[in-house]
């Protein structure tokens, strides 16, 4: 008995070790930090073909604050829209180079976006709304495959999810303009093995895509060819 | 080597027993859910951040007991949450009490300080920066990034400190006087309250470890606060991010007590197997061990500068813009 006992206890000790170091690499370094609310419109061109996506980004309450702050204490004699707009280009210029956080696919292939030049920036009550034209490279037919996308940060600082408006009514985040077509919004079924993997490799600086895009919901249009 | 009977020491048994027990229901839970875990934190996390907005809007539009509690028992959860991930500071501290000992007192006192000093580090970095110096909120959170550096900085020198440490203690080792002091506790280890000759005086490694752990201001806090102070509710920020630390202070210490528990287990262990003189040998070298960890995960860290990019793409100041490529919004 007292020999099972000390054994338990040995035992105890090693679980113990491996139950504290297993709570280490156990990482969630990345969570959001702020969010935007997404209303997506998919513009579709006079032969029913995708042309554009436009997109509404709604910055959280805390980064439109910060951002308004900024824009108020700027020393200089332009006014406020004009301080948008300014601020609208900043933000134009680094999505650009991110591909504006947006990953087309239509028929298992990827469709490449074109440079946005189209965008306002305006302050609805307490929130920054940043509003833009992303046009396709060129225009899509659709054929019955739907087409399918995915707006999201990599790094999950900042969290991007469909919603129209105050009330929440997520089906309406995303609409088209052509009549004969449905749309869905697939929420993020972020697999648990991937998204601990992820969040490790987030720790080294080496993760090839991060953990935003495991919980990336994904829009999808479908249109009666 | 054993002073007390079977008899006494049956309860304390049933206890390691227990715990033991205890352990391999969570053992088996982390194996089945463990990378669930991730996942769950992460969302947990998320879930918090956005209450966390909207209680803090709502109090600053009718500040009532309602709003103080809800911002309030929110703050805690994210605290709590907050804390469930791995910052290195967690990882230091864990090692740091397996390998370097220390009664469960010191464990829950350097947890504690730790978490408080997490805290005022963001109050100070707002207080200052915001309020004193004039600087936008948006560069007051960017600057996180120096202090992370700091924090690094810190790790790599503690990690020096126990390693030079560890092996001046294994050059002396064979004349050490109080080589058999182990040989008159172990076993029979009520001795939680007492401080070993190699814990006295041993104050300024404490407080090197709680800076190292507490410097870095989680950047959630520092947001939260510069919004608060935005919307002139600076003060209910300032609590708030209290409350946060009080949230941190609960699950880092529980990890704490995890790690001198291990530890304890592992002392007892060898003080039974081995003389007591080879049993000190041996927590000695793992002693330097754990130094060489820290030391290696403070170099890593100042290497990669890990967490950076990660952490601060949004709100970057500009002066920091080659540190941290990532950021999606704004420079």
């Amino acid at each position: 008995m007292v020999n099972l006992v000390r054994r338990i206890v040995t035992r105890g000790r090693d679980l113990a070790i491996a139950i504290t170091l297993f709570m280490i690499p156990l990482s969630a370094a990345a969570h959001p930090h702020g969010w935007v609310d997404l209303q997506v419109s998919v513009i579709l061109d006079e032969q029913g073909r995708v042309e554009a996506l436009q997109q509404r980004w709604r910055l959280d309450p805390f980064y439109s604050l910060i951002l308004l702050e900024e824009l108020g204490r700027a020393d200089s004699d332009a006014s406020m829209d004009a301080r948008l707009d300014q601020l609208g280009t900043e933000i134009r210029d680094n999505l650009d180079s991110q591909g504006y956080f947006t990953e087309i696919a239509h028929a298992g292939e990827s469709v490449p976006s074109g440079r946005v030049e189209e965008y306002t920036t305006m302050a609805r009550g307490e929130r920054v709304e940043f509003t833009f034209r992303l046009p396709l490279a060129s225009p899509l037919s659709l054929e019955d495959q739907p087409l399918q996308y995915r707006i999201y940060d990599p790094t999950y600082y900042i969290e991007i999810v469909h919603d129209a408006d105050d009330e929440g009514r997520e089906d309406e985040a995303l609409s088209v303009t052509g009549n004969d077509c449905t749309t869905r919004i697939i929420p993020a079924d972020p697999d648990p093995e991937r998204v601990a993997e992820a969040a490790r490799l987030d720790q080294t600086d080496d993760a090839p895509d991060g953990l935003g895009r495991f919980f990336a919901e994904t829009g999808e249009v479908q249109c009666a060819p | 080597m054993t002073v007390m009977t079977e008899g006494s020491r049956l309860p304390r048994r049933l206890l390691i027993a227990g715990t033991f027990l205890l352990s391999v229901i969570v053992l088996v839970w982390l194996l089945q859910e463990g990378r669930g875990i991730s996942l769950q934190l992460v969302i947990w996390q998320r879930d918090l951040h956005h209450a966390l907005t909207q209680a803090l809007a709502q109090l600053s539009a009718t500040p009532s007991a309602t709003t103080w509690s809800v911002l309030l028992g929110v703050s805690f959860g994210y605290g709590v949450f907050h804390a469930a991930g791995p910052g290195h500071g967690k990882a230091v501290l864990s090692t740091y009490l397996l390998t370097q000992g220390g009664a469960w007192r010191r464990a829950l006192a350097l947890s504690c300080a730790a978490s408080l000093l997490q805290a005022l580090t963001a109050i100070t970095l707002v207080a200052v920066l915001v309020h004193g110096l004039g600087w936008l909120t948006r560069h007051t959170v960017g600057s996180v990034v120096w202090v992370e550096h700091a924090s690094y900085l810190m790790v790599t020198l503690l990690g020096l400190w126990l390693c030079w440490r560890a092996g001046s203690r294994l050059r002396q080792q064979p004349s050490r006087p109080h080589a058999d002091h182990a040989h008159d506790h172990h076993g029979s280890c009520e001795c939680d309250h007492h401080i070993s000759p190699s814990e006295a005086g041993d104050w300024p490694t404490a407080l090197i470890t709680i800076a190292t752990i507490g410097i870095r201001p989680c950047s959630g806090g520092v947001i939260l606060l510069g919004a608060a102070s935005l919307m002139g509710y600076f003060w209910a920020g300032v609590l708030a991010v209290l409350v946060m630390a009080a949230g941190t202070a609960l699950t880092v210490s529980s990890l704490a007590l995890a790690s001198v528990m291990a530890r304890g287990w592992a002392e007892r262990r060898l003080a039974r197997q081995s003389r007591s003189s080879r049993a000190r040998h041996l927590l000695d070298w793992a002693a330097l061990g754990g130094g060489l960890v820290i030391l290696a995960l403070g170099v890593s860290l100042l290497l990669t500068g890990t967490g950076t990019t990660a952490d601060v793409p949004l709100l970057e100041s500009p002066s920091s813009h080659e540190t941290a490529p990532g950021n999606p919004l704004l420079d």
